[in-house]
């Protein structure tokens, strides 16, 4: 049985979530500059006022691999510090709010990814991000979880930061120092360059801490409702979705792969307002 | 209640800098294992660092960083590895130098650092040694006086340095052991010259028999399995059979071409697990 549902004109076009665009550039810019002061600072001629400390120390995902470590013993794995640790845990608190924020506003690589993105959709237009075919893509998504325990797992074991070697976040914000690992460059240039055909390949198919995050899909407190009733099932929301979600089909989306961008949502590219929104529990 | 883009963006800035700023509050938000030595308060070098606090903690590439000495003459001084001698801990010179009887752990560094720098140093303060290539360094690249000169010359260490252990056999020579590994030395009879690093003698020295359940440089299998470290979980960590019981843990490491401090660190997992 179909329901059938009162078909209206979308009633404005939004811009889109110009904010969240904002919030990543801060974050993009404030991140680089606290790199190249750390190369600075390597010299003496550090930039005032302005942090110079390395980029494993803001890293929630440190905090993450060094957790074993620091239950069994009270250390921390080499070049981790106490910092990722609060990182951790602030990421852990955005996560339980509204899942991957940490994903979708914060990360400088997944924003960096995002900018490239904006590139490969002027090439390929509607084709950009649908070249995997489905069946592949949907493997090829639980990858990352692959990804997770088995970076934990050799932490865990070496008591090294295993993780740095293939970092393309590192990479991205170190590329001009030694301390650069030759597998972080590799991962970080074959990232930019499917940047152009996917978007957030990283995201999707490797990253080891937004397959952490993603799993806060299923429990976060503010949940993405899509409003049944005056949804003119358009399906502008799918489209808009970096990630690939049907949100279209969905009634509460708990894709571990959503990042909380709410670029689907009626405050972005849903032209139907009070349509599709981040509500907390029991609100409408 | 509905979250729009604008709560959120407040929310995440919000969460982020509150969550530093509260544990910065209460000391919590350190991203650097302090290594700032405290710095001269008065005279000519004032507001430079003094070599004398340089601590156990820092690594190599801290004391290049902190007296603006280039990495290759410390690694040249103490026979760095060549891959990423910048994050080799000072506190691990001690077990990398056990051969020699001398002092040639941190107060080295100390010792280094103040005269390859020229900051002031009590030479009295402590009889600290440098290794031959460690002097080397000094003499062609900092500006020694002839008092440093003569401190330094008679403070090489490993140069024609005896020591006379006395050889008995173990009070149970049937267990089959190779011969070397069951000889027990003491410091008294034998000379032995002593060598360069990474040239153990495979000779347990009981005068140092740990008995604290700590891994060290002079830890041997056999006090591993007297602290209850299963040789099925030494392989699990190691993925290697756990060897004859009196070799010492370093000798192993140093022919097995493994990494000492991190093999030790894991040994002291399983040591501290199996209490
Ligand atoms: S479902 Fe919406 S919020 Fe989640 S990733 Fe897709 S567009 Fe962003
Ligand atoms: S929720 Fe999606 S399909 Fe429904 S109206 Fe909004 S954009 Fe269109």
């Amino acid at each position: 049985m179909t329901i059938s549902v009162p078909v209206q004109k979308p009633t404005r076009s939004r811009k889109a979530n110009w904010i969240r665009g904002w919030v990543q550039l801060f974050f993009f810019v404030l991140i680089t500059l606290i790199a190249v002061n750390h190369t600075l600072a390597e010299t003496g001629k550090d930039i005032p006022f302005l942090s110079s400390v390395s980029l494993h120390a803001l890293c929630p995902f440190g905090g993450v691999v060094t957790l074993y470590q620091f239950i069994t013993t009270g250390t921390f794995v080499q070049k981790v510090h106490q910092s990722s640790l609060i990182l951790m845990i602030i990421g852990l608190v955005l996560a339980i709010f509204a899942g991957p924020v940490f994903c979708g506003w914060v990360c400088p690589l997944g924003t960096f990814q995002e900018w490239i993105a904006k590139l490969g959709k002027k090439i390929f237009k509607r084709r950009y991000n649908h070249f995997v075919p489905a069946k592949i893509d949907r493997v090829l998504r639980y990858l990352r979880y692959v990804m997770l325990i088995s970076v934990i797992y050799m932490t865990a074991k070496s008591l090294t930061l295993v993780f740095a070697d293939i970092d393309p976040y590192y990479a991205l914000f170190n590329f001009w120092t030694s301390e650069v690992a030759i597998g972080g460059v590799i991962v970080l240039v074959v990232t930019m360059l499917a940047s152009f055909f996917i978007e957030r390949p990283w995201c999707k198919y490797a990253c080891p801490y937004g397959a952490l995050q993603g799993l806060f899909n299923f429990v976060r407190v503010a949940k993405l409702r899509r409003n049944i009733p005056t949804c003119i099932n358009c399906k502008v929301c799918d489209k808009a979705c970096p990630m690939n979600i049907e949100v279209s089909t969905a009634s509460i989306v708990r894709n571990h792969q959503c990042i909380s961008c709410m670029e689907c949502t009626s405050d972005a590219h849903c032209p139907v307002p009070a349509t599709i929104d981040f509500v907390i529990r029991g609100s409408k | 209640m509905k979250i729009a883009p604008r709560f959120m963006a407040i929310i995440v800035l919000l969460i982020v800098f509150g969550g530093i700023i509260v544990s910065a509050a209460f000391d919590q938000w350190v991203t650097t294992t302090t290594k700032e030595p405290v710095k001269f308060k008065d005279g000519e070098f004032a507001g430079q660092y003094n070599p004398a606090d340089i601590r156990g903690s820092y690594t190599f590439g801290d004391v290049s960083r902190l007296f603006n000495i280039p990495i290759e003459d410390l690694a040249g001084a103490y026979h760095l590895p060549e891959s990423d001698p910048a994050a080799v801990a000072l506190k691990t010179l001690e077990d990398r130098f056990i051969e020699y009887d001398v002092d040639l752990g941190t107060s080295s560094i100390r010792l280094f650092t103040a005269l390859y720098t020229g900051l002031p140093f009590d030479l009295t303060a402590q009889d600290s040694y440098l290794l031959p290539e460690g002097a080397e360094v000094l003499k062609e690249k900092a500006n020694l006086t002839p008092e440093q000169l003569e401190y330094v010359n008679s403070h090489v260490a490993g140069v024609a340095l005896t020591v006379e252990p006395t050889i008995q056999p173990t009070s149970d020579p049937a267990t089959g052991v190779n011969a070397a590994s069951t000889l027990v030395a003491t410091k008294s009879a034998v000379t032995r010259t002593l060598q360069g690093p990474g040239t153990g003698s495979g000779i347990p020295d009981l005068e140092h028999t740990p008995t604290d359940r700590l891994v060290s440089g002079r830890t041997t299998f056999k006090n591993l399995l007297d602290w209850g470290v299963k040789p099925e979980d030494f392989l699990t960590t190691t993925s290697y059979e756990m060897p004859s019981a009196n070799i010492l843990v370093k000798d192993w490491a140093t022919a097995k071409g493994l990494s000492f401090p991190t093999l030790k660190t894991q040994l002291q997992i399983l040591v501290d697990a199996a209490k």
